[in-house]
């Protein structure tokens, strides 16, 4: 039962991204699309760095170990 | 009007013109075979193995490559940095935020022996990537989205 429920919540968080990315374009760019976003990420030579060693993490984490 | 000597003609810069997106195209196509060609090496290693390793610390050192040109770039002026309203992001930012709180919620929750019942994206990924399409797959989406957070 549980399992089911967080299982269900896992795909509406899964959703809610694919809506924002809908939203955005709908809205015609008024909210930020996920191009937006990556921008903003990797805005500054410190957020690219952050967002590079979290990059690289998700990789070694998902894929190595 | 006659065209000075030496100058390019009309069928010369037309060609020109369209050469280059196919060369664009070439590009993007070598790219792809590349990327698929990374995602179906990676599927075929296990975790916890040196291969696994040295596989994915490659993707680490081409990404890592083109951070760099990207950071040179900016250093001598070509930056196209864009700017956008805070008000703009708020639903990234609440979905995101979601996200990461529910993967807390489900990793605390499932630290007593119930992983099971509190699947985490972790252990539904470990589900996922016994079958190696998908795990190449979700190497190849990895690579991109790194390709595409170091080279704005």
């Amino acid at each position: 039962m549980t399992r089911q429920v967080v299982l269900w919540l896992w795909a509406l968080s899964a959703a809610l991204l694919v809506g924002c990315e809908v939203v955005s374009v709908v809205s015609a760019r008024r909210f930020a699309g996920a191009r937006k976003v990556l921008d903003l990420l990797s805005a500054t030579t410190g957020r690219l760095l952050v967002v590079f060693l979290g990059w690289m993490w998700l990789g070694w984490h998902f894929f190595a170990r | 009007m006659s065209c000075p000597v030496g100058a390019p003609g009309p069928a010369v810069l037309q060609a020109g013109t369209i050469d280059h997106p196919r060369r664009v195209i070439a590009l993007w196509a070598a790219g792809l075979v590349a990327l698929a060609a990374y995602g179906y090496l990676v599927s075929t290693t296990s975790p916890f193995t040196w291969v696994a390793d040295v596989a994915v610390a490659a993707g680490f050192v081409v990404v890592g490559a083109v951070g760099v040109r990207t950071l040179e770039n900016r250093r001598t002026g070509h930056d196209r940095r864009r700017g956008q309203e805070p008000g703009a992001l708020v639903l990234w930012v609440v979905s995101l935020g979601l996200l990461v709180g529910w993967e807390l919620v489900t990793y605390f929750a499932g630290l007593s022996g119930h992983r099971n019942a509190w699947p985490t994206i972790s252990s539904l990924t470990d589900i996922a990537f016994r079958y190696p399409a998908a795990k190449g797959a979700a190497v190849a989406m990895w690579i991109a989205l790194g390709l595409g957070l170091v080279s704005r």
